[in-house]
């Protein structure tokens, strides 16, 4: 009986249309998620790593498939109205139920699992290089099917099943299923998890907790493989042990209780009690009986239909918002963009917040509510299409005269009603966290230009919205149709079909503007105006064809309705129609002109073509000697109101080779438009325009150092319909460019090369390993530095201010133009950048050096603290590395217009973006302090590279940012203290640990570009370094490498670094400096155990067992095991284990030597302890740091 | 004087049942009634002249206008109650005929009050104004859709089975009603119960199978039948017996006898009693008739 009913259920599910879309859907989502999804160097796309994570992420989705299931056999019989005639038959409630629910889930189960078999096509796509897919193990796609999918399908499907069960409403279970979704998402903000890409990673005791609670199992699975070795990840399977096993006991469990719970409430009756109880109405005394009288009626009047209208749209509103399904909309996007809200000014846990700006809030909102507002559209859209005919008032309206326009109007007014709500509630919830934080500087005309840039692409959906529900048959094929559609067309989805043109992204949905504090939404709102004309226009007409296709009565096919459309549109309608197409196409002009027209439109493929061409063409120049610019002198003309500059000058060009030079390539960047180039003594007789190469050939060859004089002029700008380059970013106020890259440049230029190893092996390009030189020992003694004499007059638009590098000589106004005169006292790097923006100004002295901060006018709440901080690093760096170079130091805010930094260090000007630091709420002293943190890294740029510039080669950036965050530790701990210096290094730690593994890891002397190994790595290891020789002679070292090695000496390299740490420490040190710089050596140091008893004297003598274990891994995460020989602190505190480790209630503290995996030790202490650890701050490279200390416990024999 | 002509209607829905065959009737002021079996055809006639939806073949007007061409203009004197309807959620008596009485076209404010206060007095919900439709009874549910076809001022109403439902006192405020107002308009009405139409209307058809198989005065047709109806209390048993030797057009069980009816010129004899024609009878020897000339 139980094993029919459960295939009737099956056989329910599978008969429907939703099963097979469902079932496509997520074959779909499997194959692209794996196909075209992320990708991590040396990882196979086809490991259970990527397995087990794609499943994870899609398994997400499934809670919306299980909920239509599970809605739809739990209330097919209340809708059909065979609740009476089912609940009536002998089958028992047991069965009935259990078919019910494992039909539901076998079918559920059944859809996901095309995302596993869309995974496993996945790597057969033939545009996949071998080199990316694994060994094929079946097991790799089933385990996490079954560790991961099952479960959480268990776990939405109980929960929509009890809430179906208990309120038997088809609308509260979707409700039911988003709110899980929302819950989820909410969740994994709050608990900073991995799911959400946050660039800090959780606490240790964050992540095990999230591990635990995440009824998904994602976190847990995050935690668990989260410091995976490439190798692991390539072959390891996720293990049901730890967290993973416990999270998903838990759910598993829960799932089944719920279910229970299901059962005992689930009653044949049909459910009164959560009715609302109805309003008594007491009756009134009869009056005396109205005659009945026909009344007039004027329907054809102009005043009768607008008073329809209205009578309607009032009608449409109030079904809408008296619904309880709206009702727990609203209070869900409340939940949801509250959090989100919050969350973005907190910033987490571990960074300090920002001040609630409404510049910030209202971004937060553009970017959550175009999901949230598209499915909220979508499915109100279908509602009003088909909510009369559900109702069954169709009918009598239809058979009233109010025309069709007014149906149609009252029903889109009443659609976008509701994303407008939604917007205002969230305008609502924003001023109130604003008020709550104290910030009272709201921006209202801000808030409400959000109905603009977020409501008006949600009209255009809707209008679109109406007219998919209008055409298609049936409310969720209507409903996918238009999800599909509006995704394929608004959303990153459409990119991976080649939808990426503005002119094909339906809206301009999903964050087309962006917002800054500093330039509002700049000219991007120009080309804004535009492309809501152009969708506008279509938008009119999708609204004019539904009006004309409108539906009225039964039984009127597709058919029927098109013949009557042109009837029912009426001379006025084609007349708009007319308009609407006329101005479609020419705003689409327009549009193109800018798009394609005025400049190439240049697509992915194009831009690779492009790049593949140009090192065809030019990769055999990269060895032509080639003359080096000494001098540049510049006239630097900007103009931030038309997103352009123009630069005149010259260089001093030498030939700093042994040979005559004859011919000079000249190159300038695609961004620049070459105005004019002379070369004294040389002809052009080449251009290239096409990669921006000119050639240029001496009369008489350049003979070595002899120089000579090119004159150069070009522009540059950019528009809003296509972008601009984040380094280029010439914008109303608060530009910034980082110029050195768009002047005229010499020889082959290998940036333009493609980088990505993939595309290159698609292409058929050779190799390239020497993306950077390998590390050798060099002896140059010649003069390696490349440095200008740089000197230039900037002017820029009348309210603002220019900024670049060099003394500020001379500043005038001149035909309302500000104009500045800056020149460097010694030669600088070819390394130079712009800024003009609106700057108010503040200076200070400090060590005879002029400090000035310009900043935006809004943004003084921490102008003080940037110039305190300053002084402190300044502090520091000169009596630890020696004095400063420059008169002048500069601290630039700039608009976020720019990105890909939080700040830049230039020669003595330092640019930081205006979201970092300036908008930082350091109010509550409590919190870490990343204005210190980045003020001390950006200063130390001054010294390294600014005084000491390494040779570009492999472990350059050792010198250059794991000296930086040296210097940035020492001063953060030295301004506060050891515990928030140690919270500081731990999410290093926690960094490092979690990225090394994206790549092949170089040890940290051959760092190239890689934060995870050069900063973060860097920090701890060098930090550790100066624990081990003493921070006295680490900075001996140091200033010995300035001594040796600043300009111009001979630029150093890692090796030289290593001499003079060598040098200055004692010859036991250096196999540790060895291992930590030149290796790659983890830690697993742990106490095992500890107890205590008081002596006869009154002391206390702690035993310990302490495990000191230490491995080498190779890059790829093959591990070695090496003896140890080394010393660690041991710590006996007065506090538990985690206030331990904040540096507090210190009783012992010393290092002892260890040279076995476990030793046995004893220490004797004054008072009674309560935690005891080993290396309590975690000065090594732990995998586990939260085992290092614990609780000691009595002994008691 | 109002004139709806409707001309060689056909209509086939797409799942081939053909529920309008070839219908053709003239109606003028005064109320008609039509009466026929389940899926007769009525509902569908109904909604096709209400301009709900289209029928195949053939042509409807109203007044001159023709409505298949020009829907508006039928709108625009028309009042309807479809045999089954809902509301709008949470929105009370008075609110929502307030709203259809605007989609009517009454713009005067008082004057819509006026009519929706006598409406509801009529229908007997006064009193029951302010509550929400939605938790009606279905006989409350149905006066008020009784009140809704009356708004304004409408040349035509088509009321599909208006008394469903309605308990004896309340037909009777309903038959009230319209006999007030269908002599100027026209009123067509569908119904199941024969009195309603013997009581209200001054012509009627009666549907079956799409068609229209009889139309007339019911007067003038009960009188056509009198003399030709005979009738006996039976056996059930002998029931079998009967049908095969009478035109049964009819059986009934009274006071646990099955008493036939029985269609014939002469009198059959064997204990048939002349009887009393009543339009119930009329009803019955046409279907008969339609029954076996498909048999
Ligand atoms: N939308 C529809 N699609 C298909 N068939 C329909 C549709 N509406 C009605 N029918 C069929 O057309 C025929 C006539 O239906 P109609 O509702 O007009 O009958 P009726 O005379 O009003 O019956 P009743 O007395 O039961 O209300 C029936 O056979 C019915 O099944
Ligand atoms: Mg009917």
């Amino acid at each position: 009986m139980l094993a029919k009913l459960i295939k009737f259920e099956w056989r329910y599910h599978t008969g429907k249309v939703l099963f097979f879309v469902g079932a496509g859907a997520f074959l779909f989502f499997g194959f692209m998620a794996s196909a075209a999804g992320i990708r991590i160097p040396n990882i196979y796309m086809n490991s259970s790593y990527m397995i087990s994570h794609i499943t994870g992420l899609i398994s997400l989705g499934s809670t919306f498939v299980i909920t239509i299931f599970c809605a739809n056999a739990m209330l097919k019989d209340n809708e059909h109205k065979m609740t009476g005639i089912i609940y009536a038959t002998p089958v028992s409630k047991f069965q009935f139920l259990f078919s019910r629910f494992s039909g539901t889930f076998l079918a559920s189960m059944a859809v996901f699992s095309f995302t596993t078999l869309g995974i496993f096509l996945s790597s057969f796509a033939p545009w996949l290089q071998a080199e990316k897919v694994g060994p094929i193990n079946l097991l790799f796609y089933v385990w996490p099917l079954m560790v991961i999918a099952l479960p959480n399908m268990l776990f939405c499907g109980s929960l929509v099943f009890l809430i179906a069960t208990l309120t038997k409403n088809r609308i509260a279970v979707y409700l039911g299923g988003l709110f899980i979704y929302v819950l989820y998402i909410v969740g994994s903000i709050f608990s900073n998890s991995p799911l959400m890409a946050q660039s800090l990673p959780a606490t240790a005791e964050a992540i095990s907790m999230a591990a635990k609670l995440d009824p998904f199992g994602i976190a847990a699975y995050f935690e668990q493989t989260r410091y995976w070795t490439v190798l692991e990840k390539n072959t390891q399977l996720i293990a049901l042990k730890g967290n993973l096993l416990i999270n998903r006991l838990i759910w598993t469990l829960f799932s089944i209780t719920i279910l229970v719970i299901s059962y005992k409430l689930f009653s044949f009756r049909s459910s009164e009690r959560f009715r609302s109880k109805k309003k008594e109405i007491k009756k009134e005394p009869l009056e005396a009986l109205k005659k009945y009288i026909p009344v007039s009626t004027f329907p054809n009047r102009v005043l009768a239909q607008w008073k329809a209208l209205l009578s309607l749209t009032r009608m449409e509103i109030q079904t809408i918002t008296k619904s309880l399904s709206f009702l727990v909309i609203i209070l869900l996007w409340i939940f949801l963009i509250g959090s989100e809200t919050l969350a973005g000014i907190d910033g987490g846990a571990r960074i300090s917040p920002s001040y609630p700006l409404t510049g910030d809030i209202i971004s937060d909102i553009i970017e959550v509510i175009s999901f949230f507002g598209v499915a909220v559209i979508i499915f109100y859209s279908s509602e009003q299409i088909w909510r009369n005919r559900t109702l069954q008032i169709d009918e009598i309206e239809d058979a009233t005269p109010a025309s069709n326009v007014s149906f149609f109007i009252s029903k889109y007014i009443a659609l976008i009603t509701v994303p407008g709500i939604l917007l205002f509630t969230s305008i609502v919830i924003g001023i109130l966290i604003q008020l709550s934080k104290g910030y009272f500087n709201l921006d209202l005309p801000l808030y409400l230009s959000l109905f603009y840039y977020s409501g008006m692409p949600f009209l255009l959906i809707a209008a679109l919205a109406l007219f998919i529900q209008s055409l298609i048959p049936n409310k969720y094929l209507g409903m996918a149709i238009t999800g599909i559609v509006v995704l394929i067309t608004g959303s990153v989805i459409g990119g991976l079909f080649g939808i990426r043109h503005i002119m094909l992204r339906y809206a301009a949905h999903f964050s087309f503007v962006e917002y800054s504090g500093m330039n509002g939404f700049g000219q991007y709102a120009k080309a804004f105006h535009w492309i809501m004309i152009y969708w506008g226009a279509l938008g009119m007409l999708f609204g004019l064809l539904t009006y004309g296709l409108w539906k009225r009565g039964k039984e009127n096919g597709f058919m029927q309705r098109l013949k009557l459309l042109t009837l029912q549109l009426g001379t006025l309608g084609k007349v708009l129609a007319v308009i609407c197409v006329l101005v479609f196409i020419s705003s689409g002009s327009l549009i193109y002109f800018n798009t394609n027209v005025l400049s190439e439109y240049e697509t992915n493929e194009s831009r690779n073509d492009w790049s593949q061409a140009y090192e065809e063409k030019y990769k055999q120049y990269t060895d032509l000697p080639q003359p080096t610019v000494t001098l540049l002198r510049a006239d630097v003309d900007l103009f931030p109101e038309k997103c352009s500059y123009q630069v005149r000058g010259y260089y001093i060009l030498k030939n700093k080779h042994d040979q005559p030079v004859k011919k000079v390539l000249m190159g300038l960047s695609k961004e620049a438009n070459l105005e004019h180039a002379e070369m004294i003594g040389a002809k052009r007789i080449e251009s290239d325009e096409e990669f921006g190469h000119y050639w240029f050939e001496f009369q008489q060859p350049l003979q070595p150092n002899e120089e000579i004089k090119m004159h150069f002029e070009f522009t540059s700008s950019w528009n809003p319909f296509k972008g601009h380059a984040r380094f280029n970013a010439i914008v109303e106020n608060g530009s910034f460019i980082r110029m050195s890259r768009y002047f005229p440049n010499f020889g082959y230029n290998q940036d333009n090369e493609l980088s990505n190893p993939d595309i290159r092996r698609e292409r058929g390009l050779p190799e390239i390993d020497e993306g950077i030189a390998l590390l050798k020992r060099t002896d140059s003694t010649k003069d390696a530095y490349d440095y200008i004499d740089y000197e230039v007059t900037v002017s820029t638009s009348e309210d603002q201010i220019a900024v670049t590098s060099g003394n500020l000589i001379k500043k005038w106004k001149e035909n309302n133009r500000n104009y500045f005169h800056y020149k460097m006292d010694r030669l600088i790097p070819f390394r130079f950048a712009f800024s003009s923006a609106a700057y108010a100004m503040e200076k200070t002295t400090h060590k005879g050096i002029d400090l000035e901060i310009y900043y935006h006018p809004e943004h003084a709440y921490n102008v003080q603290r940037f110039l305190n901080s300053a002084k402190k690093s300044i502090d520091y760096l000169i009596s630890q590395f020696g004095p400063y170079q420059y008169k002048h130091l500069r601290f630039v805010e700039v608009s976020a217009f720019t990105s890909g930094f939080a700040a830049t260090s230039y020669p003595n000007t330092i640019y930081i973006l205006e979201n970092r630091g300036f908008v930082t709420d350091l109010r509550d002293a409590n919190e870490p302090d990343i204005l210190q943190q980045l003020t001390a890294h950006e200063m130390a740029h001054q010294w390294w590279p600014g005084q000491v510039d390494p040779e570009i080669m492999e472990g350059r950036q050792m010198l250059v940012e794991t000296l930086a965050q040296y210097a940035e530790i020492m001063i953060y701990e030295k301004t506060y203290d050891k515990s928030l210096a140690n919270k500081a290094m731990n999410v290093e730690l926690d960094l490092y640990l979690r990225d090394r593994s994206f790549e092949k890891e170089p040890p940290l002397y051959r760092v190239d570009f890689n934060p995870a190994v050069a900063y973060s790595k860097g920090m701890k290891v060098v930090y550790a370094i100066q624990d081990l020789i003493g921070e006295d002679k680490m900075n001996q070292a140091l200033r010995n490498l300035i001594a040796r090695h600043a300009y111009p000496k001979p630029p150093p390299n890692s090796y030289d670094f290593l001499d003079a740490l060598y040098e200055v420490s004692s010859q036991e040190h250096h196999q540790l400096i060895d291992d930590w710089l030149k290796k790659i050596m983890l830690y697993d140091l742990k106490v095992i155990s500890a107890n205590y008893e008081q002596m006869a004297d009154g002391q206390y003598k702690v035993d310990m067992k302490v495990m000191t274990k230490k491995h080498e891994e190779d890059g790829l995460g093959i591990e070695k095991h090496v003896k140890i020989d080394e010393e660690f602190e041991i710590g006996i505190f007065t506090v538990k284990p985690k206030q331990a480790q904040d540096a507090k209630g210190v009783l012992y503290l010393k290092k002892h030597h260890f040279n076995n995996d476990t030793t046995e030790l004893s220490v004797i202490v004054n008072e009674k302890p309560v935690s005891a650890g080993i290396d309590p701050y975690v000065i090594m490279i732990d995998k586990d740091r939260m085992d290092n200390v614990i609780a000691v416990e009595e002994r008691n024999e | 004087m109002n004139e709806l002509i409707i001309n060689n209607i056909n209509k086939t829905y797409a799942n081939g049942v053909k529920a309008l065959d070839d219908v053709s009737v003239t109606i003028t002021n005064g109320m008609f009634g039509l009466l026929g079996p389940n899926g007769a055809g009525k509902s569908t006639l109904m909604r096709t002249i209400a301009a709900l939806q289209e029928p195949d073949e053939g042509s409807i007007s109203f007044n001159g206008n023709d409505v298949i061409k020009d829907p508006s203009a039928i709108r625009r004197q028309l009042g309807y109650l479809p045999q089954e309807f809902g509301v709008y959620p949470k929105i009370s008596a008075y609110r929502l005929l307030d709203h259809l009485a605007i989609l009517k076209g009454i713009l005067d404010n008082r004057e819509r009050k006026e009519q929706i206060e006598a409406l509801l007095q009529q229908t007997n919900l006064y009193q029951d104004r302010k509550k929400v439709v939605s938790t009606f009874s279905g006989g409350m549910r149905q006066r008020f859709g009784i009140a809704q076809a009356l708004l304004g001022d409408p040349q035509l109403i088509i009321v599909d089975e208006p008394t469903a439902g309605l308990d004896p006192e309340e037909r009777n405020r309903f038959h009230n009603l319209l006999s007030e107002i269908g002599e100027n308009i026209i009123v067509l009405l569908s119904t199941h119960i024969v009195e309603d139409v013997r009581d209200l209307c001054t012509r009627m058809a009666i549907m079956s199978e799409g068609g229209l198989v009889l139309e007339g005065e019911p007067r003038q047709l009960i009188k056509d039948l009198r003399g030709k109806i005979w009738e006996k209390a039976i056996s059930k048993d002998a029931l079998e017996a009967h049908k095969a030797a009478y035109t049964v057009i009819s059986t009934r069980l009274f006071a646990g006898e099955t008493q036939i009816h029985v269609l014939s010129d002469d009198d059959p004899g064997q204990g048939f009693q002349t009887h009393e024609p009543g339009l119930e009878d009329v009803y019955f020897s046409i279907l008969f008739d339609q029954q076996s000339v498909n048999c």
